[in-house]
């Protein structure tokens, strides 16, 4: 065997080479010993997989402005390590002479002090790896520093920012008639993965909204530390793929659009109140927002702040739409002292509380009725003029309603026009600002229809240069999830299949999970999308495709 | 192909992005350098990022008329050995099992691929019980084609010892694998 181990294998001659040859053809160990060698080498060079992203997390943790804050000391210190081994090995005496005539000579006593000042100051440097500037208001248009205009043309990612069904709590919680679905404290893993990322960056779209609930940042969440770091991440994960992540406020405390659900028919004292109606929840909103705020400030990366979303207006009685204007206007003042750069979304209210004497739609008895007091909903929209800088507009559009979510009717494409036409009024008559929608449609309409839809709301928005998002990514789906009319994701991520199904062979756990698959059409999906050729895919665009070209189409 | 000492002089001088670029282009062998001596899936990210860490902090230090391979692995082998005395490392018990799932499939012959992932598992562990730093030097000659003098430079010894320290290893293989064909392991 040492006749093998004598040679380097890896630079043979031709006549060494020949040799080696005539001697394996008759030397068994040696044949073994060489095939071992190959499989070492083959070991040895393979790299094992690893998180291709890694280098952010690197980026994330050094002094990014390091050499930039002191160049010069940096030259003279490593002038100096070069100098090293002549200085030791005989000048002594020079070597401390060079040293100090190169210290005086540049300055570096005021540098090596500035670096250490700066170092204890702990300056929050973001530490974005981006080609994108910060984004401001400049007429009707959103524009980049450039000044170039940058529509924004993006995607909602929704986050399961409503939360999660937690045993005995949200059962008692069903059981008063409340909202059972709990607000993360954390997010779960699986609303934004590796994959995520790779597809929203193939996606095309050049924004993220990014959706987020007050639970995540309040004050007395031992995790906001965290739920901070995870969303700087994902800030800077975008930002290096030259996304925009816009930090959308969607469950502030109080009175959100998710429990509305369960105590819109409720009297209004009984009501969960808003953060317009309630001290505690408005200053517990304001002081998100401010932490926010103050965390995120320097990131190029963010497009900006969405403070709240489809709020209520308050009744007469509890301050109206002159308390719902003032707060609005005092949180982004709050924001604006802390934050000078972003933009802030501010959103129309999409409903109001009737006063005693007005008449609304009353949804338990399919009537209208006249207030006496109990603050019936009176489901209008409109914007409040907001006094501070480089504010931006916001209204969803999902119209004609039944259309769109129930798949009853027909669209017009004129009167969706004169919607945002008068949107687009309002906005210039207030002193010019930009628009900002969020649109999307119920898989509950055909795939044609879908596009047909999409088509004309594109060219709409093209047409009045209106920033938009499509809503929405991805959601959740399950047994218990009416695929059909519950959501309009681009794609379904199937979550929880350990509890509902088994695979090979594929069957539901039980007869109670199977009958909901049948009755939320949840069955015919999996079969469909999610389960090819015995394999389980846990997430899918479903039927989706022609959506998504149209999407990429309007994207571009 | 992007040019390391454009990249480093750029960092130098305050551009964060060719620091970034710096670590992409290292992170996946020095990833796997320090998961093949550690054993570790769980240490390896760690011990990597401390790495360039330490290799940005001291980055004005390099001497550019060496490689920089050459110093960043010699970075590297410092933090691997001052970790493994710090956390007292231990090998992930899907180690060798994650290794081995990465071997081509044969299809059409289970047995065969039986045969060859246990093999493989063999030789592995052959390579594992080296002596740490035969099992270094012999690692870094085929992970990146170090020439003797660099290996010397990276474990800080004469290219001499390097030498010897490479041959030592693959005379250990070659006993090893003629004791497993004594046994009619192969």
């Amino acid at each position: 065997m040492d006749y093998m181990t004598n040679y380097d294998l890896d630079c043979l001659s031709n006549e060494e080479s020949e040799k080696i040859n005539k001697h394996i053809s008759t030397c068994k160990n040696c044949r073994n010993y060489l095939g071992a060698l190959m499989i070492s080498k083959n070991y040895i060079t393979k790299e094992p997989e690893m998180d291709k992203y890694f280098y952010m997390k690197v980026i994330n943790a050094v002094d990014a402005d390091r050499y930039k804050k002191s160049k010069l000391t940096f030259k003279v210190l490593s002038l100096l390590e070069r100098l090293k081994p002549a200085l030791k090995a005989s000048f002594g005496t020079l070597a401390i002479f060079v040293s100090v005539t190169l210290l005086i000579t540049s300055g570096i006593f005021d540098n090596l002090g500035n670096l250490i000042i700066k170092d204890n100051n702990n300056i929050s440097y973001t530490n974005e790896l981006t080609n994108l500037t910060f984004l401001q208001t400049e007429g009707q248009n959103i524009v980049t520093e450039n000044g170039e205009i940058f529509n924004i043309r993006g995607v909602t990612l929704t986050n399961n920012f409503w939360g999660n069904w937690v045993n005995e709590e949200s059962e008692k919680l069903q059981s008063e008639g409340m909202d059972p679905i709990i607000r993360p404290s954390v997010q779960d893993a699986w609303v934004l993965t590796e994959d995520d990322f790779e597809r929203i960056k193939n996606l095309g779209c050049n924004t993220v909204l990014y959706d987020i609930n007050y639970q995540l940042f309040a004050e007395d969440n031992p995790n906001r530390e965290e739920n901070l770091k995870k969303l700087k991440e994902h800030i800077m994960r975008f930002s290096s793929m030259d996304i925009y992540t816009a930090i959308m406020l969607m469950a502030p405390p109080g009175l959100d659009s998710a429990n509305d659900i369960y105590e819109k028919h409720k009297h209004g004292s009984d009501r969960i109140k808003s953060v317009f109606e309630d001290d505690t929840y408005y200053k517990q909103w304001v002081d998100m927002w401010k932490y926010l705020s103050n965390e995120l400030k320097d990131f190029k990366g963010v497009a900006g702040y969405g403070v709240i979303n489809q709020p209520r207006a308050p009744s007469e009685i509890e301050g109206g739409i002159e308390v719902f204007r003032e707060r609005l206007n005092n949180v982004c003042k709050e924001i604006r002292k802390i934050d000078k750069k972003h933009i802030i979304f501010v959103p129309e209210y999409n409903s109001r509380e009737a006063n005693p004497g007005e008449s609304y739609w009353n949804e338990k008895t399919s009537n209208y009725t006249i207030d006496s007091g109990e603050q019936g909903i009176i489901w209008e929209r409109d914007f409040v003029k907001i006094n501070s800088s480089n504010i931006v507009y916001l209204f969803h559009f999902f119209e004609p309603y039944n259309f769109v979510n129930n798949g009853v009717g027909d669209f017009d494409a004129a009167s969706m026009e004169s919607q945002v036409e008068d949107r687009f009024e309002w906005a210039k008559n207030i002193g010019k600002a930009p628009l900002l929608t969020e649109y999307g449609i119920s898989r509950v309409n055909s795939v044609d229809k879908r596009v047909e839809w999409l088509e004309t709301a594109h060219n709409i928005f093209d047409k009045y240069g209106i920033s938009a998002s499509y809503f929405q990514y991805k959601n959740a789906v399950s047994s218990f999830v009416d695929v059909k009319t519950g959501f309009n994701a681009l794609y379904g991520e199937y979550v929880s299949w350990e509890n509902e199904i088994r695979l090979n062979p594929f069957y539901f756990t039980s007869e109670y999970v199977a009958t909901s698959a049948e009755e939320n059409h949840f069955a015919e999906a999996l079969e469909e999308y999610y389960i090819k050729d015995n394999y389980f895919k846990r997430i899918s665009i479903l039927d989706n495709q022609p959506i998504l070209e149209t999407l990429q189409n309007f994207w571009k | 192909m992007l040019d390391e000492s454009i990249l480093i002089s750029n960092t130098l001088n305050g551009d964060i992005q060719s620091f970034a670029l710096l670590v992409q282009a290292y992170q996946g062998q020095l990833y796997n350098f320090i998961y093949k001596m550690t054993k570790s899936k769980e240490d390896t990210e760690d011990i990597l990022q401390d790495v360039f860490v330490k290799v940005y902090n001291n980055l004005y230090k390099y001497n550019n008329n060496y490689r920089f391979s050459t110093w960043i692995y010699s970075i590297t082998l410092n933090t691997i050995k001052s970790s493994i005395k710090k956390r007292n490392t231990r090998a992930s018990s899907y180690y060798l099992d994650d290794l081995i799932e990465e071997i081509p499939s044969l299809e059409n012959n289970p047995e065969l691929l039986i045969e060859v992932k246990e093999h493989y598992r063999e030789i592995i562990e052959v390579i594992d019980s080296l002596k740490e730093k035969q099992k270094t030097a012999f690692i870094l000659r085929y992970i990146k084609d170090f020439s003797y003098k660099e290996i010397g430079k990276i474990m800080g010894i004469s290219q001499d010892a390097a030498k010897m320290k490479v041959h030592r290893a693959k005379s250990s293989l070659a006993q090893k694998i003629a004791d497993m064909g004594r046994k009619g392991d192969l």
